[in-house]
């Protein structure tokens, strides 16, 4: 089977754990905040004592997947699971704290990776399959799926996360700054899909326009960049709509396009 | 320096660089092992003994030798309060 | 797991700028040893345990104030167009770059002063990959891969991908990092760096030293790709620790999957392989772990294949480093000359395979495997061949 399908998302964000906590109308609910934050994920113990804000995040949005899964974490251990990780700026508070030494140096400095969220999620779950990162807001999660998708294609992997993290509470003044960059609210989220291999067969161009999946997702959370497909993907299971989707993701003048039909 | 005084100092140094938990620290004692795969650790490992020792180098004004294998050092507070009150009253 | 063959991906040419220069001046430095680093004058290193790196002094057209990484990519850029055409339509040219830092010094000089929204802006980590496809005039797919110091390999992977995909008919694909306050002192707290000077595999190895560059190569389906090539890319994978935030696994059982993995994608086998790129970093663990690595997976032949790490040289480059070091190994294909390892004085017994020492060594290899390891348990795998034509 080369094709793939989306067998579960695990969605965090300000307005809540999983899709259905979203409101109908993320502007109207922000009612002028400008950014919505996350309730700090449970203290996970001593093993994430070093670990960042974004890094609680990601390992939240795989328990959530795994929970609306039904699954449990040995279901993905193992080098058979691709980890495939999107962020466009999850690294900025943790950036911005060894630059001004908010945080102390040693241990800080590995986290302010990108890759610091994902190796957090690989060593709580013991992922060692394939591994991408890239960088860049909903377009880039696009640009995400399509790769977990050639990696199951390729047999390169079993399965594969797609996860994405986005905060701006630490640096929210930095976001104003960009205001033409981003629509307020700014909603801090973490989401995770798993792809399997399955019928649908992806196919991936660019967009003219966005998805109607793509406005619901922006009308119900708000400006979650990298996470805004995955939480479309959310929003359409959570209305009845596991089948497969349009997905569509802009990012900064590139709208990416992953249409998945039945083969 | 004498070694209790040097142990508050150390577990202050764990809450504030270390990022452990106050009430975590308050527990530890001179016999607390401290690296990582010794049965009953705080579980530090190579990144945390950098941490640490840049810190005891700040507070405490010592210099570490690179050059020399200073793990035995690190292996207990007990060994590791002895070490740095014996340089202290070098320095 | 069934597979699907995987269709070769031509590099059709490159284009640098490293603290040894140009491609061809980056060439001729390798083969004749010389050695790169130097005391860090762009920005204050007095305060750092080591003031070492890199770096590059000076670029032809640099613009005062700007995105120094966008600064070295358009002068890589310059280099690379002086050696191929982008002849294909706009939205068919794509851009793929790997970087560990991204735009973060332009972080440094909003979070000092500069309150503009550009400044701001640039700091995103897909800034400087969005500044060269505007000035390419490219307007296929722009990525930003960022698996640390494995970018540079990622990104090629990545830009493999895209071509076999019909996604884009070439790819400017490449990594690029500069030397900044914020990573200099990011190594020095980490006390990753040498005070002695750089030592790969050397039984006296005591850290690295960083530096800066930007290293790009044009990508095309082979079978689309006329005339002369460097070389092609058979095969890339990665595969992830998952055992630290910054440590290498002490098994390297992620670095030994992907070379697995991408010497299956590329369909050679360890026998096949003519030369080794290695990461060497020169830290004591990365070449201890990277050569046991090595003889695992490359069996009993792995003593006899040259091997070498260019770190040495011009300092780690983080995300231009694998794809400087792709294209080290496609020059030695095509020039019949493998550089050696610059600082390697004594042998570490431990770290007991063929590290080309002391000069370069006539040979012309046609399989190359490149690795590399990065922060977060990033593994990366390389093979590539030489163009025989």
């Amino acid at each position: 089977m080369t094709g793939s399908e989306v067998a579960a998302v695990g969605v965090v964000t300000g307005w809540g754990q999983s899709a259905v906590a979203l409101p109908p109308d993320a502007v109207r609910a922000a009612a002028g905040r400008r950014v919505i934050a996350v309730e700090p994920p449970r203290a996970a113990g001593e093993r994430f004592r070093r670990a960042t804000r974004e890094c609680l995040l990601g390992v939240a949005a795989v328990e959530a997947l795994l929970r609306e899964a039904s699954l449990g974490p040995e279901a993905i251990r193992g080098d058979e699971t691709a980890l495939v990780y999107v962020t466009a700026a999850a690294y900025g508070s943790s950036n911005r704290a060894f630059i001004q030494a908010i945080a102390s140096s040693t241990l800080h400095f590995p986290y302010t990776a990108p890759s610091a969220v994902p190796a957090e999620v690989a060593i709580e779950f013991g992922l060692t399959g394939p591994y991408v990162i890239l960088i860049g807001g909903a377009a880039a999660t696009i640009d995400g799926l399509w790769q977990a998708t050639l990696l199951l294609r390729r047999g390169q992997c079993r399965r594969a996360l797609v996860l994405a993290v986005e905060t701006f509470a630490e640096c929210e003044d930095l976001w104003a700054r960009g205001r033409w960059l981003v629509r307020p609210p700014l909603v801090e989220s973490a989401a995770c899909a798993l792809v399997v291999p399955g019928p649908w067969r992806a196919t991936y161009a660019p967009a003219p326009a966005p998805s109607p999946l793509e406005a619901l997702a922006r009308a119900r959370a708000g400006e979650t960049l990298a996470c805004a497909p995955l939480i479309a993907l959310a929003l359409a299971r959570a209305a009845g709509d596991a089948g497969p989707v349009m997905l569509t993701g802009e990012w900064r003048g590139r709208r990416a396009g992953l249409a998945w039909e039945a083969h | 320096m004498d070694p209790k005084e040097v142990l508050d100092e150390l577990k202050t140094i764990l809450v504030t660089r270390l990022k452990f938990d106050p009430r975590r620290a308050a527990d530890m004692t001179f016999e607390t092992a401290l690296p990582k795969g010794v049965e009953g650790s705080i579980g530090l490992d190579s990144l945390d003994f950098i941490e640490l020792s840049i810190a005891i180098e700040e507070r405490f004004g010592i210099v570490m030798d690179e050059s020399q294998d200073l793990a035995e050092h690190f292996q207990s507070f007990d060994t590791l309060c002895g070490f740095v009150a014996a340089r202290t009253e070098a320095a | 797991m069934a597979r699907l063959r995987t269709e070769p991906v031509a590099i059709v040419a490159a284009g640098v700028v490293t603290p040894l220069g140009d491609v061809d001046a980056f060439w001729s430095g390798l083969v004749t040893g010389t050695d790169a680093i130097s005391r860090i004058e762009r920005f204050p290193v007095d305060d750092l345990r080591v003031g070492l790196g890199g770096e590059i002094k000076k670029l032809k057209r640099e613009r005062r104030g700007g995105c120094r990484a966008s600064q070295l990519l358009f002068a890589a850029a310059d280099d690379l167009l002086a050696r191929a055409h982008l002849d294909a339509a706009p939205p068919r040219v794509g851009v793929v770059l790997g970087t560990a830092l991204g735009g973060v010094e332009e972080g440094e000089k909003a979070l000092a002063g500069d309150p503009s929204a550009r400044r701001t802006a640039a700091a995103l980590y897909d800034g400087p990959a969005r500044a060269l496809a505007r000035r390419l005039g490219c307007r296929g797919p722009a990525l930003t891969v960022s698996t640390a110091c494995a970018s540079g390999a990622t990104s090629l992977g990545v830009a493999a991908d895209l071509l076999r995909a019909d996604a884009a008919d070439l790819i400017v694909a490449g990594g690029y990092d500069i030397l900044c306050r914020f990573v200099m002192r990011g190594f020095d707290a980490l006390r990753s760096l040498t005070r002695d000077r750089v030592r790969p595999f050397d039984r006296r190895r005591s850290g690295l030293l960083l530096g800066e560059g930007a290293a790009l190569v044009l990508m095309a389906r082979d079978r689309d790709a006329r005339g002369r090539r460097l070389g092609r890319l058979l095969g890339h994978a990665s595969a992830g620790d998952g055992t630290h935030i910054a440590a290498p696994d002490p098994e390297g059982r992620g670095l030994a999957s992907a070379i697995r993995i991408a010497l299956a994608e590329a369909e050679v086998g360890p026998d096949d392989v003519d030369f080794v790129s290695a990461h060497g970093t020169a830290t004591p663990l990365n070449d201890r772990i990277e050569t046991a690595v090595l003889k695992r997976v490359l069996g009993a032949r792995a003593g006899l294949i040259p091997m070498n790490s260019i770190k040495g040289a011009l300092g780690h480059t983080m995300g231009a480093a694998a794809t400087l070091e792709a294209i080290m190994c496609l020059l030695a294909s095509r020039e019949g000359v493998v550089p050696h390892t610059v600082g390697l004085e004594e042998r570490d017994p431990e770290c007991d395979l063929d590290y080309v020492t002391t000069a370069p060594r006539a040979a012309r290899p046609r399989v190359s495997l490149s690795t590399s390891l990065g922060f977060g348990g990033c593994n990366a795998a390389l093979v590539l061949e030489g163009d025989a034509r």
